[in-house]
């Protein structure tokens, strides 16, 4: 049963780090918004106006919006980069290297079949992993502000998870086609840092532009947040993601053990 | 069941040239040759994991590569080094591979298990090279498959698990099943094989059965001459296979001496002492200098 896979593949304990991370942010970005820290946040805002403005954090008086641009800015497409590396390390990488993969290929199971399991495994730490981001969120929210809007927070992350789910696949793909783990690490880590830093330096003016050559313009948070659109960009993600998932099977389809 | 048919296939400097050869049901094929001879690049193309470049790679009739899937319904494959789940323990590997794979034999691995001595408690990382090889194994044998691909199966064991690995290939060939290994040590092959196929530089020099493989040997004369200058001058009239040590004269010939004993008629003979080379110096003499 190709099953055994996933559950060998799925690490629990290892996952737990990562939600906990998920949660503690989550929980303190919606902390921020108590009058005193979001004074301090303001105040740092007025003497460094512009790397407040690079690392996305404008202050706002709407908590949805504070959310957005004190979490979503640079700390949780950080957290889903690292995620993004690490998965496609530990899933494909490292196992394409040390022989795993080619174990396992060495069963009665389709190419395709092995690939799509991983992925699997690595979309339920994606989305699991943003649940308990807006675990985090919800029970501040609900804790600290019984009044704000919990659906523009929900929106927020499912408008999320199709951009974190692009980079998942988009390092396997990398994986799949790096000659060792070490080169795959060193690209991915650059690529998915370049796109970081492309999508902070487009919120500069004159700069805007520069947004549009990462994956990070596809979250349109803002439209989210205050339901003015923002899905087309999402499912444009989602859609990406299936491109990404179907070159990798492609190649993994002709690949060399 | 495993077929070879002027199989081509280079692969980083090494690689397997022209190479054809079957392996029957009931056969153990032991396939012998030094480190970079293209005896794991011959099983990773049997494993459907690299692509032939020439000729054709079957199991079953069908193709390695395009079937790869089909043919693992009835075939294992133990790489050289076992790639293992580091963070399980034996039984969970175990477990896993068997629930991965399908075909698995409980009874089987019981007695492979006591039969090998295999510590299956511990996590697969705090064991030592031969634990995990003897573990890669259990999960590779204890599967109820026809066709077994095993590289290098004897390699880091020790003498007491080269015995029962033995023994449970000897049991495999009986039950009818077709075992294709790779080996560098004559000695492995020759307890464990029914079939020996020879393979230097990529090429299939000799493909022959166990037994036959002292027919093949050559008889080997160690000769005193009398003087360096005698000694030198049956090499000059003798040509070839000679081995000159000053006063002494070392020849193989693979037939009837008795060419040998007229020639030596002619000169003066301190020493004459004959027998036949063992089965490891036949070996060698195929492979001449790729061994040192």
């Amino acid at each position: 049963m190709i099953s055994a896979l996933f559950f060998a593949r799925f690490r629990p304990k290892s996952l737990l780090i990562w939600l906990l991370a998920a949660l503690v942010l989550g929980a303190g970005a919606v902390a921020a918004y108590l009058p005193s820290p979001l004074e301090q946040l303001r105040f740092l805002r007025g003497e460094m106006p512009e790397l407040f403005t690079v690392l996305g954090f404008v202050g706002d008086s709407n908590l949805p919006a504070f959310v957005l641009s004190a979490l979503y800015g640079l700390l949780l497409p950080i957290l889903a980069n690292m995620q993004a590396v690490s998965l496609g390390r530990h899933l494909l990488a490292r196992p394409l290297a040390d022989g795993r993969l080619a174990q396992l290929l060495a069963a009665p199971h389709a190419r395709a079949s092995v690939l799509l399991l991983h992925f699997l495994a690595l979309a339920v730490w994606v989305v699991l992993t943003q649940a308990a981001c807006l675990a985090g969120q919800m029970l501040s929210a609900v804790l600290l502000f019984p009044v704000a809007d919990l659906a523009a927070l929900s929106q927020l992350t499912i408008g999320f998870i199709p951009t974190a789910l692009l980079l998942s696949a988009f390092c396997c793909l990398l994986a799949l086609v790096s000659p060792s783990e070490a080169r795959y690490a060193r690209r991915a880590r650059l690529l998915l840092a370049l796109m970081l830093i492309l999508a902070m330096a487009g919120r500069l003016s004159g700069w805007t532009r520069l947004r549009l050559f990462s994956v990070w313009s596809l979250f349109d948070g803002r439209s989210l947040a205050f339901g003015a659109g923002g899905w087309g960009l999402a499912g444009l993600a989602g859609g990406l993601t299936l491109v990404c998932l179907a070159a990798a099977l492609l190649y993994f389809q002709q690949r060399e053990l | 069941m495993i077929h070879c048919d002027n199989l081509t296939r280079a692969f980083e400097g090494d690689g397997v040239f022209d190479i054809s050869l079957q392996v029957q049901a009931g056969q153990t094929l032991g396939l012998l040759g030094p480190t970079g001879a293209g005896k794991s690049v011959l099983l990773r193309v049997l494993a459907g994991h690299l692509r032939a470049q020439a000729g054709t790679a079957s199991v079953f009739g069908l193709d390695c590569w395009r079937d790869r899937r089909r043919i693992f319904r009835r075939a294992v494959y133990a790489p050289m080094v076992p790639a293992l789940e580091m963070r399980m323990t034996g039984e969970e590997y175990l477990n896993f591979s068997a629930r991965y794979h399908g075909g698995f034999n409980p009874q089987k691995a019981r007695r492979l298990t006591e039969q090998m001595d295999i510590p299956l408690t511990g996590q697969c990382r705090r064991m030592g090279q031969e634990e995990r090889k003897k573990l890669g194994l259990l999960a590779a044998l204890a599967l109820d498959a026809e066709v077994f691909l095993l590289d290098e199966p004897f390699g880091s064991l020790s003498a007491f698990a080269r015995g029962a690995l033995a023994d449970a290939l000897q049991a495999l060939r009986q039950s009818g099943a077709a075992v294709l290994m790779t080996s560098h040590v004559l000695e492995e092959v020759r307890r464990a094989c029914s079939h020996i196929a020879i393979i230097r530089q990529g090429r299939l020099v000799v493909t022959q059965p166990v037994e036959a493989l002292s027919l093949t040997r050559q008889k080997v004369y160690h000769i005193t001459f009398n003087s360096p200058q005698q000694a030198a001058s049956f090499a000059a009239e003798w040509e070839a296979g000679v081995e000159l040590i000053g006063t002494r004269a070392l020849v193989a010939i693979p037939a009837s001496p008795q060419a040998l004993l007229r020639t030596l008629a002619r000169y003066e003979v301190v020493d004459l002492i004959g027998g036949r080379e063992d089965a490891e110096e036949g070996f060698l003499r195929y492979y001449g200098d790729d061994i040192v």
